[in-house]
């Protein structure tokens, strides 16, 4: 059995199956995760085209509409319209743009960092070790958010500064992951008998290590895509992530917040929104997990 | 909808009141005429208003003919400034009063309503205040314009004078009685004797010679002080103590807005002992002063305790600013989320909802458990244009802003009455020049300038080689009604016709002192109607505040490339800023606001509401136009 | 034995040292990087000749490497200056929040530990059982919503119709309730997923087999060891979770109108206050260092087989 990362490393459970019966190994959760995640993807993409109207369209008179389903609502604006008379739904659909944005910048981001930072500091150990390690202390010691206001205080509010800001506060997850299974693999056979014939340390790392890592790595960036979009929605709600101006689900909670009691859907909508994309991103990375290594379920995120 | 805002307006105290009220006192009356305040539906004044328009070439001239006269004139009209000033205003008082009678017989009515028997309001009540903003420090002279002003400035201090409900300062009515010497080399305060501060220390002509020193870091006991107010009393000499009841005030060169700038509502006095023996750290923390209410107890951002003043220098009907406190405690709160304030009013945690947007207003509106107070602000939103830089800052191209076409599109752009209607209360005033409303010269009540025309400002901008003219606009955020609610229809408004705007919702404090800088080469919103500078006279406080050279929030700089009209405008300002005279410095700011207008300068929006929700037994009936608002002193509890 | 854990304890230290000294050069940097403080604290109308004065006064035109090396001496002495916006020492403007916070943040964490860790043990006991599917949908559900969203609703579905629990700010002892659900309830899923698989582990263990071969009865099997295994986790989750819960707060603190730590970080951030939230900042920095620190150095002495350097 490989060494373990974790303390708690689970060995077989006679209750695995029974577990995932409840959970995403049923088909049609599986179905539902799938086809959730695909039209978040797909209206992250082609937003502008599917989206009924123009998000930024105002229509002073026709403001804070409820959504169909309440007696003034219409199917003109089957969510409602905000407080300046844009359509809901629409507004919806563009602020899952940023959320992919997001996932597509800051997982590739921490994931590349973090693993390389952890291979270094497991394969070499020593002063690289600790110097890395103390690295990873550091992002522990400051809550990501205070590097947010600080980046808002000197750069204009900007997609970039919530990317820098969460390839910060993310990367040291990975890289103690990284390290943790490095200083596993560094006592198999396959990578001793590499380095007995000679294989400089890149080639080891490249050819031998890297490759045992990548299952972990991808449950575990999995496992980091709600975090990130629930971070993107938690910093912009505070005025320190992307432009007021743009849309954004954590921009459509903070602009509802004037309106909650009489306009309860512009906060409850895209809350909505940011908890299914968030459950549906965790059911694959658990389904994900159980699917490419059923030793890893205790990553934790 | 429009149900609500009328049922409102008995809560609503008229603006048209507050003018009357202020030219009852006299002062600042000397606009009124002019401005042509008696009504907006008046024909005949909607005539004179259309003459003057006309007439603008030869007023002009004439204006010049009289300034070399009084020019000549002016050492005489000095000395008889006082009486002319008084006569003056009396007539207007007059006419004013004439004009609007009808309306007056209304507005009596409507308030007779509201206001309460002195037998059922209770003295021994706690009114408890949920504030949007908390001051970082206690002390008057450091607070600065940090905000939450409303939470302790208005209650714990009062200024040497008052205002009318104009906003007007008084000679009259406060601790204080001024007057300029007759070679104009220095400024006078008398002080009311028998005024003592809430620790029983007397105020007298050494507290105040004191209190001026140690803002301008000159008293002894602490050189290092640092207060927010220096500069503000930066004109001041060598002060001296006449009398014990005398303080006289050094003036390098004849400075006309003394009063406000030693005796105004920034200019809270402090008792001299308290302050020596104590230390500025624990005053800070421990404020005394003369004000309606002293302090109690204070956490920071959480809570301030005050109680009644019961040796407060002025009665409850005191006809001016400083009155009695009512209820015997007042508690202020800390509630940053305009709706955990809200929240605290309807679960019973506060009596008063400071500062609400319009929407939340509506959630309390219909309601019979609760009310709402609307005030009306003396001050108008501008967006205010970079006119005088020759290159853009950001593509370093021309500055389209140069072009009179690219300003004017952008004043046809903006929809300002549906803003109004549906984003604000509906009863707000558009503004067409950056006077207040109400101070508005003439040009203000002509019909279809720049009104709400997109195809025409599209044209406009079309002609001038500008569709998609790119720019930014700082907004300060946080202090202004609704800001985050009317400034995105603003600026979709202004990318429907061509431009393409970003807004940078920018921290109130740190926005302004950018302004201030001149780090801010953008175009940027500001409230062109700080009455603070402004006095003795009504509407020049606009000017002296915003568009011009000097001015601390401006774009203008003396290294400028300026547009010929704007030297001229220029001139005229600086000219009416240094004018005793009230009737010319008017007359010449009005000039100045023609040529600003033509030009258009900026593009002018709305007044904002100052807009409160309360419970049914608070009662509320004062204003005196200061922009913190609702002052907590003046609300009435009812007994239950 | 002893020296070796004596000798791990102080290199944990020596590394807790730096990690300070890396949040105070970041701290310092950024914050000298964020905006001329001056030009934010003079008079409306100062000249530049008044800002000139001021910023002589502060030491800010000294070359940076200078302002650096005497903050990190006045750090030392525990020295951060008066703050701009409150004209009073930083250190007094921190302490009078330092309270508050603390109290929420444990509160939260109590929140967290009492919905997690039972939940966990049930959860893992009756594997598959209601409870264990219930509590870990609860789990998924509490990983998904963003607690700003959590607490705005809170608000409205739940202090307006309940009297006694205010909707903010710190005035009763109630008060602290739905900030502390709020709080709690992110740390809340991620102790019960922990202590869970914890449980699974130990249930597995020889020695609990061995335990109950020897006839011990199934609860006190539980007790024994469900406890000693929850202290583990509350020790763990504790370092682990100390920073989620402070940067909650500050997000928390806001909607709630709790007047801590957090809220005065953004105030004093958007104010360039620098005094006061280099005070803050490193506050909380060393706060979680040294509970980390705890944690680390009391895992060791409680749980012998993880000693060193593995985690």
């Amino acid at each position: 059995m490989a060494e373990s990362p974790a303390p708690a490393q689970a060995v077989e459970d006679p209750f695995a199956r029974q577990r995932r019966n409840w959970r995403v190994r049923s088909p049609k959760t599986l179905i539902a995760t799938f086809s959730i995640l695909l039209l978040f993807v797909v209206l992250g993409i082609f937003g502008s085209q599917i989206a009924p109207e123009d998000p930024f369209k105002l229509n002073l008179v026709g403001r804070l509409q409820p959504p169909f389903f309440e007696a003034e609502g219409s199917l003109d604006h089957p969510l409602g319209t905000d407080d300046l008379g844009r359509d809901t739904l629409s507004r919806l659909i563009y602020g899952a743009r940023i959320s992919l944005l997001a996932i597509v910048m800051v997982i590739p981001l921490a994931t590349v960092i973090g693993s390389i930072l952890g291979i270094l500091a497991g394969w070499f150990g020593g002063w690289t070790s600790r110097v890395i390690m103390a690295l990873v202390d550091l992002q522990l010691a400051m809550p990501a958010i205070l590097i947010a206001v600080f980046l808002r205080a000197i750069w204009e509010p900007s997609l970039s500064n919530v990317v820098i800001v969460l390839v910060f506060a993310l990367w040291a997850t990975f890289a103690r992951l990284v390290r943790g299974e490095t200083l596993g693999l560094k006592e198999r056979e396959f990578v001793i008998a590499a380095r007995t014939i000679g294989a400089n340390d890149l080639r080891i790392m490249v050819r031998h290590v890297l490759p045992s890592l990548v299952n972990s790595i991808v449950i575990l960036a999995t496992l980091n895509v709600a975090t990130v979009v629930i971070a993107e929605a938690g910093l912009s709600f505070l005025g320190v992530g992307i432009p007021q101006d743009s849309i954004s689900w954590g921009i459509m909670i903070s602009q509802g917040r004037g309106v909650i009691v009489t306009a309860w859907w512009l906060v409850t909508v895209p809350g909505i929104a940011i908890i299914v994309v968030s459950l549906v991103v965790n059911l694959f990375g658990d389904w994900l997990r159980d699917f490419l290594d059923p030793q890893l379920r205790n990553i934790q995120r | 909808m429009t149900r609500h805002w009328t049922n409102l307006r008995r809560s609503r105290l008229s603006r048209r009141s507050l003018l009357k009220a202020s030219a009852r006192a006299g002062v600042g009356a000397a606009g009124l005429a002019l401005v042509g305040c008696g009504g907006d539906d008046d024909d005949d004044q909607q005539q004179a208003v259309a003459q003057v328009q006309q007439e603008q070439d030869q007023q002009q001239q004439a204006m010049q003919q009289q300034q070399q006269q009084q020019a000549m004139q002016q050492q005489a009209q000095q000395q008889a400034m006082q009486e002319q000033q008084e006569q003056q205003a009396e007539q207007q008082a007059q006419q004013v009063e004439q004009q609007e009678q009808a309306q007056q017989e209304e507005l009596d009515r409507s308030t007779a309503q509201e206001e309460a028997e002195v037998s059922e309001v209770d003295l021994d009540a706690e009114i408890i205040v949920g504030y949007g903003s908390f001051p970082p420090t206690l002390d008057i002279t450091t607070a600065g314009g940090g905000g939450g002003q409303g939470a302790s400035n208005n209650l714990h201090f009062a200024a040497l004078a008052a205002y009318n409900s104009g906003r007007v300062i008084q000679a009259e009515g406060g601790f204080g009685d001024w007057e300029f010497s007759d070679d104009l080399s220095s400024f006078i305060w008398r002080i009311k004797p028998g005024v003592t501060f809430h620790n029983g220390e007397p105020l007298n002509a050494e507290s105040v010679q004191f209190y001026y020193e140690r803002i301008l870091g000159r008293a002894e006991y602490n050189p290092d002080f640092e207060s927010s107010l220096r500069a503000r009393a930066g004109w001041m000499g060598d002060i001296s103590v006449v009398d014990e009841h005398t303080v006289s005030i050094a003036m390098d060169t004849p400075f006309v807005d003394a009063p406000e700038q030693s005796g105004g509502i920034n200019f809270g006095l402090l008792p001299k002992q308290y302050i020596i023996d104590n230390g500025d750290d624990h005053f800070a923390n421990n404020p005394i002063g003369c004000g309606a209410y002293q302090f109690m107890s204070w956490i920071p951002d959480q809570e301030i305790r005050s109680q009644r003043f019961e040796n407060f220098a002025f009665p409850h009907d005191a006809p001016f600013q400083w009155k009695a406190g009512w209820a015997k405690y007042i508690t202020g709160r800390y509630f940053p989320e305009e709706q955990a304030r809200a929240a605290a009013l309807e679960a019973g945690e506060v009596d008063i909802a400071y500062r609400i947007s319009p929407d939340v207003a509506k959630q309390f509106e219909d309601r019979d458990d609760f009310k709402v107070i609307a005030l009306p602000d003396v001050r108008v939103m501008a967006l205010e244009l970079p006119v005088n830089q020759s290159l853009d800052p950001i593509t370093g191209e021309e500055n389209p802003w140069r072009d009179v076409r690219v300003r004017q599109a952008a004043n046809y752009a903006i929809d300002a009455d549906a803003i109004i209607d549906n984003l604000l209360t509906g009863t707000e005033e558009r503004a067409y020049s950056p006077f207040p409303a109400g101070y508005d010269p003439p040009i203000g009540n002509l019909p279809g300038q720049y009104n709400y025309d997109p195809d025409k400002a599209r044209a406009l901008l079309e002609e001038a080689g500008q569709i998609g003219f790119a720019f930014t606009i700082t907004l300060p955020t946080g202090l202004w009604t609704a800001d985050r609610i009317w400034m995105p229809a603003v600026q979709q408004m202004l990318n429907d016709v061509g431009f393409q705007v970003e807004v940078d919702y920018a921290d109130f404090g740190n926005a302004l002192s950018l302004i201030r800088n001149n780090e801010v080469p953008n175009p940027f919103v500001f409230n062109q109607a700080g009455v603070s500078s402004g006095a003795p006279l009504g509407p020049a406080f606009a000017y002296r505040l915003v568009t011009t050279v000097g001015s601390p929030y401006s774009h203008a700089q003396e290294s400028d490339d300026f547009l010929p009209e704007f030297s001229e405008f220029q001139a005229l300002i600086e000219e009416a800023n240094a004018e005793f005279d009230q009737q010319r410095a008017n007359d010449l700011y009005y000039q100045a606001s023609v040529i600003s207008y033509e030009n258009a300068f900026q593009v002018p929006l709305f007044g904002l509401p100052h807009l409160y929700a309360v419970t049914p037994q608070i009662l509320y009936n004062e204003y005196y136009g200061t922009s913190t608002g609702l002052n907590a002193i003046y609300a009435q509890k009812l007994k239950t | 034995m002893r020296s070796e854990l004596g000798a791990t304890a102080f290199g944990r230290l020596l590394r807790s040292i730096a990690v300070v000294l890396g949040v105070v050069s970041i701290v310092f940097f950024l914050s000298r990087g964020a905006g001329d403080p001056v030009s934010r604290l003079a008079p409306i109308d100062a000249t530049q000749q008044e800002i000139e004065e001021a910023k002589e006064r502060y030491g800010l035109n000294d070359p940076m490497i200078e302002q650096y090396g005497r903050f990190l001496w006045d750090i030392v002495r525990l020295e951060f200056g008066q703050s701009f916006r409150a004209t009073r020492p930083a250190t007094d403007v921190v302490g009078e929040r330092l309270v508050a916070t603390i109290q929420l943040g444990a509160a939260g964490l109590l929140v967290a530990f009492l919905i997690g860790i039972p939940l966990g043990i049930v959860a893992a006991v009756r594997r598959g059982g209601a409870t264990d599917i219930f509590s870990r949908i609860g789990a998924l559900f509490g990983q998904a919503v963003p607690n700003f969203w959590l607490g705005l609703m809170l608000i409205l579905f739940v202090a307006l119709y309940i009297d006694w629990i205010p909707t903010g700010g710190r005035t009763t002892p109630q008060s602290i309730i739905l900030p502390a659900i709020t709080l709690g309830s992110f740390p809340a899923a991620a102790v019960m997923r922990f202590t869970r698989s914890a449980m699974l582990d130990t249930l597995q263990q020889d020695y609990i087999r061995t335990a109950r071969a020897k006839g011990l009865s199934e609860r006190a099997v539980l007790f024994k060891h469900a406890l000693r295994n929850s202290m583990l986790a509350v020790i763990t989750l504790l370092g682990l979770q100390v920073g989620n819960i402070l940067s909650g707060a500050i997000i928390v603190e806001t909607v709630f109108a709790w007047p801590g730590l957090g809220q005065l970080i953004i105030q004093s951030i958007v104010a360039t206050d620098y005094p006061v939230v280099q005070a803050s900042v490193l506050l909380t920095s060393v706060w979680i260092v040294f509970i980390n620190l705890v944690v680390d150095v009391s895992y060791t002495f409680i749980d012998p087989r993880i000693r060193t350097g593995a985690i």
